[in-house]
């Protein structure tokens, strides 16, 4: 283990003395990394409150809107995309579980009792081709009998 | 997953409760963007395939066929159409007041603590 020293170091003891400046490996157990000189170093490192209020942009809309994309890995790059209206992007690639889509409505069931929005779900690859609802699969797990629309 | 969503809210005699918008491989994007088709997907002996067809939603594309940006652009702008816009810029106006609003509560809030601790 090889160490420095500075003249920057901060005066603070909440750091270790040895953290920031060991230039190799050091695992360490103990001693006085979440300490405090005094009260107000505490208050001023903690106890400040700072203002992350954010108003939901959902709230006020007529319909809660997401975006689904089947593709994971496109994920990351559309929620860039749509990041400045605070849109939720997820991947429906695990979508073809009877159990997520029902999670999905359910999801979408509690908005419109408890909010009043309908769910509107824009799907950049757009209603699959395949994977139909296994109806006796539905009602051997939910109960009931399932119909389909039309 | 149209279908299934669909046939849940029929259940729940909630119709139309969740829409699915397709917002990306529109023939119409296929065409003006000039992405590649996979027409080997479709089996027109397969009844998958066929609902496939029937629903209008032909040719088969890969997502991955459109250009990142041009992708970008699609969602960014699916999502504008989708958001009443009018109402969102009402939200972030009332955004800002309520973020003013908290702050005022905040800074009430550390002034008393800065009195606690004995900080000017």
């Amino acid at each position: 283990m090889s160490c420095r020293t500075s003249a920057t170091a901060p005066a603070a003891r909440n750091v270790s003395p040895l953290h920031p400046y060991v230039t190799t490996v050091f695992h360490g157990k103990g001693g006085e990394s979440r300490t405090y000189e005094t009260p107000v170093e505490y208050y001023e490192t903690h106890e400040t409150l700072h203002n992350y209020y954010e108003r939901s942009l959902h709230a006020d809309q007529p319909a809660y809107v997401a975006v689904l994309c089947e593709a994971a890995g496109m994920v990351p790059m559309i929620g860039r995309a749509v990041r400045n209206y605070r849109v939720e992007v997820a991947s429906s690639s695990g979508f073809d579980s009877l159990t997520v889509k029902y999670d999905l409505f359910r999801d979408a069931l509690y908005r419109y009792e408890v909010f009043g929005q309908k769910t509107i779900l824009a799907a950049p690859r757009g209603p699959r081709p395949f994977g139909r609802l296994d109806t006796r699969e539905h009602g051997r797990r939910f109960g009931g009998v399932l119909r389909r629309p039309g | 997953m149209a279908e299934d969503l669909a046939a849940f809210c029929a259940d729940r005699d909630k119709p139309g409760l969740v829409e699915i918008r397709r917002v990306a491989l529109t023939p119409q994007q296929i065409a003006t963007l000039d992405v590649t088709t996979t027409p080997d997907e479709i089996k027109p002996t397969d009844s998958r395939s066929r609902a496939f067809i029937e629903r209008g939603l032909e040719p088969a594309a890969q997502l991955e066929a459109i250009p990142p940006d041009a992708l970008s652009t699609v969602a960014r702008q699916a999502v504008e159409h989708t958001l009443d816009l009018k109402v969102l810029a009402e939200s972030r106006e009332r955004e800002r007041v309520e973020q003013a609003e908290v702050q005022d509560k905040l800074d009430e809030v550390n002034e008393a603590l800065r009195d606690v601790f004995g900080l000017e």
